[in-house]
């Protein structure tokens, strides 16, 4: 079973799919600065209505095995402690322990 | 001394390659009556081969030349000698040096990559297709330092390694039907653990740029309204126009 962390990372990611084209475009008439003032800010307001994972600020990488958050090795989807272990049983292709 | 060391670095003849068969003579002779080795009853022509595999491989004239259309293929064929492998490929002479494919090989093991450069140049050999040598392209090395523990030491740390080795042989001159062959041949037989990118050259008519611009423009035309960065803009502009009627 999944932490929550992870299962909210699952619905952000849904949520930020899902609303990605209408925020851009809401963003689009909010930033745009030769409109009218009033324009802007009615998208602007908009955009607040927006839930908080239709954000894509809120996605964050995390580790496949355990869920960790930090120190994910984006090549590999796997938190540096779990990347060690699958290095050293040598579950990683090509990748094994150096010394220079 | 110096003149033996230059005749042995030459690149070998293709008549290095074929054995020219005494008379009455097997290459290998374990049995020496085709009645011992098939039964009595043996002939070649109910085996519905063309040729008596006992003459074979066939003798080759002294200015052999593998180009010539003089040689049946089969004549040809009959002159390859099983073992060769263990020898450095032929390498067939260029004959204008137009490059028409390049084939990248990386793996993390250089023993499986000298195997499969060698396999793949003796089949561009074999194909008549002329190569240049097997070039070494610069090792990729990425490195890793992570904390051995899973929390907190941050002085006990280990490192980790992956060297990516990379191989390059370029083909000249050769039909691109006849690369593709290559190339499909390789694909059939590759090596676990061993990848490939092929780039190839075609020669295409004058002003090919011109019509695929005019494709390209014809596409984008009528698939505008799928792309992401239009729908955002209709968007845009439906929400501007909204919002200037409640203003």
């Amino acid at each position: 079973m999944p932490c929550a962390r992870v299962i909210r990372d699952i619905k952000a990611r849904k949520g930020v799919g899902a609303n990605e084209i209408a925020r851009r475009a809401y963003l689009m008439v909010a930033r745009n600065q030769t409109l009218p003032t009033q324009v802007r800010l009615h998208a602007q307001m908009q955009l607040n209505t927006f839930g908080r994972y239709t954000r894509p600020t809120t996605v964050n990488n995390r580790c496949h095995e355990t869920g960790r958050g930090r120190g994910v090795i984006s090549e590999f989807g796997l938190s540096r402690f779990q990347f060690r272990i699958k290095a050293l049983r040598g579950e990683l292709p090509g990748v094994h322990k150096a010394s220079w | 001394m110096a003149k033996n060391s230059s005749k042995e670095t030459k690149i070998p003849d293709v008549l290095a390659y074929t054995v020219e068969a005494v008379p009455g003579q097997l290459a290998p002779s374990v049995a020496s009556t085709p009645g011992e080795l098939f039964g009595s009853a043996f002939s070649y022509e109910s085996l519905g081969l063309k040729m008596d595999p006992r003459t074979l491989p066939l003798p080759l004239p002294k200015n052999f030349n593998p180009l010539d259309t003089a040689l049946t293929e089969e004549q040809y064929a009959s002159s390859l000698v099983h073992g060769r492998s263990v020898v450095e490929p032929y390498r067939h002479p260029r004959t204008h040096s137009i490059p028409v494919a390049s084939i990248h090989f990386r793996s993390h093991h250089v023993e499986l990559l000298n195997l499969f450069t060698h396999f793949a140049s003796h089949a561009a050999s074999a194909l008549g297709i002329p190569i240049g040598g097997v070039a070494s392209l610069p090792t990729k090395r990425t490195l890793w330092t992570v904390p051995r523990s899973p929390f907190a030491h941050k002085k006990a740390q280990e490192n980790f390694e992956r060297k990516i080795h990379k191989r390059a042989i370029k083909a000249f001159d050769a039909d691109g039907e006849v690369v593709q062959r290559w190339v499909a041949y390789l694909r059939t037989n590759a090596l676990a653990g061993v990848g490939m990118k092929v780039t190839t050259w075609d020669r295409v008519p004058l002003g090919i740029g011109n019509a695929k611009i005019l494709k390209q423009n014809q596409d984008s035309a009528t698939n505008s309204r799928l792309t992401a960065p239009n729908k955002i803009k209709q968007l845009g502009e439906e929400i501007i126009k909204e919002e200037q009627r409640n203003a």
